[in-house]
């Protein structure tokens, strides 16, 4: 799938495909769901990615909100 | 590939109120010193001292229990585990497999109740036929069944999961009513009413929320990643907390000194007025009359059902050979 990537949201258990032309940071990502590095893990093969980390085409990743409710 | 700036290692994490990355390593090593700073700037536990934590199966009584473990040894105090399952559905089933997990996997003592084999019932029926809200029913009660724990158990503290953004989400709620006394409780430690009511801390008071989940994570820790159905997002303290983190976001280190700082001038907040008294039911703490629990056990189900989840708890805690010497004939 050429210029997304797969995005899993945790604990939603959502899918989607997010459009990361060539390439976007894993801060980048966070924002484009409307999120930051506070509120929420990217995380790829089950390990966390940097703020700068790049997050590409074709791959899979799990958006963990970190932030408990209530 | 960023290094970590102790040891040169590939970095998993990077501190953004220090500008540094960290090793797996060293960003355990990192929280464990920031739990260590609280309990010894708060003064929360001595040594020889009995330490209840409360777990739930969550990212926070992951890192509570298990920093807590690893602390107990340095500090001298004895860690024991307390988890309640409050009967909602599959979600308690997982939470209490977690919690079950966790302690093996530390080799921390569990205690663990299960409110429907004392009152035939869990927090979904309670709050129906209390005719009282899910989530408040569910406070209610667990406030209730871990001070109960405590008593029973002789401990000198219970210890709670509750966070550097849960901290400064209440504070912020209880500003926005003006509820001064509710702040007065938010400190990193609460005193202990002899005979009534064990003291609570909170090791975790300046740890992020995201510190707490990573260091569950990079730990290889079991934890449940799954909210309680009943948890409404729309409620205040969700919309406080997001809130909270996009001003951490501009100003890196805001929530810390909001904690710091509560810590500080919590002695300036007014207590709750009226006198402490003990429940006429159960004999635990109580703000005049029957305590809350003996009231909503006794509206769900005729009668005042305190004494015995005592009695439950101090059976399961003889079972386990954790009842006090000076405890276990009176």
């Amino acid at each position: 799938m050429e210029g997304r990537a797969r995005v899993r949201l945790v604990p939603e258990g959502r899918e989607l495909d997010v459009e990361v032309g060539g390439g976007v940071t894993a801060r980048r990502l966070l924002e484009e769901l409307g999120m930051n590095e506070e509120m929420a893990v990217v995380l790829r093969d089950g390990a966390p990615l940097l703020p700068e980390d790049r997050v590409r085409p074709g791959d899979r990743v799990e958006v963990v909100r970190v932030l408990s409710g209530g | 590939m960023a290094k970590c700036s102790v040891c040169q290692a590939p970095a998993v994490a990077y501190v953004r109120v220090q500008r540094r990355y960290l090793c797996r390593q060293h960003y355990l090593e990192y929280v464990e010193a920031k739990v260590e700073r609280a309990i010894r700037r708060y003064g929360m536990v001595g040594r020889g001292q009995r330490v209840l934590a409360a777990v739930s199966g969550g990212k926070d009584s992951s890192t509570l229990l298990a920093t807590l473990s690893r602390l107990s040894g340095r500090l001298g105090f004895e860690l024991i585990g307390f988890y309640i399952h409050l009967g909602i559905y599959d979600y308690s089933e997982k939470s209490r497999r977690a919690a079950e997990e966790l302690a093996a996997k530390l080799g921390v003592p569990l205690l663990a109740l299960d409110l429907r084999e004392v009152l035939g019932m869990g927090i979904p029926e309670l709050a129906k036929t209390s005719r009282r809200p899910y989530c408040s029913v569910c406070g209610s009660v667990k406030r209730y069944v871990i001070n109960a724990a405590a008593v029973e158990l002789g401990a000198d503290a219970v210890a709670l999961g509750h966070n550097a953004d849960d901290i400064a989400v209440y504070n912020m709620k209880s500003f926005l009513s003006q509820d001064l006394e509710a702040i007065s409780k938010l400190g990193a430690k609460t005193d202990t009413v002899e005979g009534v009511a064990v003291g609570r801390i909170r090791p975790l008071y300046l740890v992020y929320e995201k510190e707490s989940f990573l260091y569950s994570l990079l730990s290889g820790l079991p934890f449940l990643h799954e909210e309680c159905p009943f948890v409404d997002r729309r409620q205040l303290e969700v919309e406080l907390k997001e809130a909270v983190n996009r001003l951490e976001d501009k100003s890196p280190g805001i929530k810390m000194q909001m904690v710091t700082r509560l810590a500080k001038r919590i002695g300036d907040y007014p207590r709750p007025r009226g006198e402490v008294s003990r429940c006429p039911s159960c004999g635990l703490i109580s703000s005049g009359g029957e305590c809350s629990f003996c009231r909503i056990t006794r509206r769900a189900l005729g009668r005042p059902m305190g004494m015995e989840v005592r009695r439950r708890i101090r059976a399961l805690a003889a079972e386990m050979g954790l009842l006090r010497a000076s405890q276990s004939h009176s």
